[in-house]
């Protein structure tokens, strides 16, 4: 059976370069058979955020990498409870997410995976 | 005298931010008594996510403003981030590259970072 991994993406999506290197991990893992998800949860609730321009920072947008993850197979989750935190409503974030989840969900998730890569 | 503040850290990653809120009360039961005074907060990079409407620290805000405590968000950060106009919260301004360094080099006498 396939290994579960689950990458954790709570960083915010620009400044650093943790939220790339999660979407590679996913892409990278998910051609490799794995059965991969990503959990969005604290600041990485931004990474889902609709309309995301960041050409005055000369940076690409992350939004768009979000769909081709889709492609590769992977579940895509965000916590309610840190949208709600950040005053993001379901409307604002892109259409791309399996579930938003509550906390309770998200331990269930964590602890069912093989493997956790936190970014 | 006055006092600019620029904040870049998101408030939900660091706790410092938050202390300078605190520390912004402070300065204006201070400066109450002396009206000569002045402070604003910028929020730029990981920080531009405190300006957006409906956010856990949106009360904090708005008690600022009531302090006269100006406000302003950085827009191309901003919008980097997906944050439009139509969802800050109403008490900020949006600056862009020019009116920051406007900020830093006239209008503001003394700046400080909060890292």
């Amino acid at each position: 059976m396939a290994k579960k991994v689950l990458i954790l993406v709570r960083k915010g999506p620009y400044g650093t370069v943790h939220t790339t290197d999660a979407f590679r991990s996913i892409s990278g893992l998910s051609v490799f058979g794995l059965q991969v998800s990503a959990l969005f949860s604290d600041d990485g609730v931004y990474t889902l955020m609709k309309n995301q321009e960041p050409s005055g920072i000369l940076m690409g947008p992350l939004d768009k990498g979000l769909k081709p993850l889709k492609d590769f197979g992977a579940k895509i989750y965000v916590t309610r409870e840190c949208l709600q935190m950040r005053g993001i409503s379901e409307e604002e974030i892109e259409d791309v997410c399996d579930r938003i989840i509550e906390r309770s969900d998200a331990v269930t998730l964590l602890r069912d995976s093989d493997v956790v890569i936190p970014y | 005298m006055s006092n600019l503040f620029i904040i870049n850290s998101s408030p939900f990653s660091r706790k410092d931010v938050e202390e300078c809120f605190t520390r912004c009360f402070d300065l204006m039961a201070m400066e109450a008594m002396r009206e000569e005074e002045r402070t604003g907060l910028i929020f730029i990079q990981n920080a531009v996510v405190a300006a957006k409407r409906g956010n856990a620290f949106e009360r904090e805000l708005f008690t600022l403003h009531r302090l006269n405590v100006m406000l302003y968000v950085l827009k191309p950060d901003a919008r980097a981030r997906g944050i439009t106009s139509e969802q800050l919260i109403p008490v900020f301004r949006e600056v862009d590259m020019e009116e920051f360094v406007e900020l830093i080099m006239e209008e503001f006498d003394k700046v400080a970072t909060w890292t």
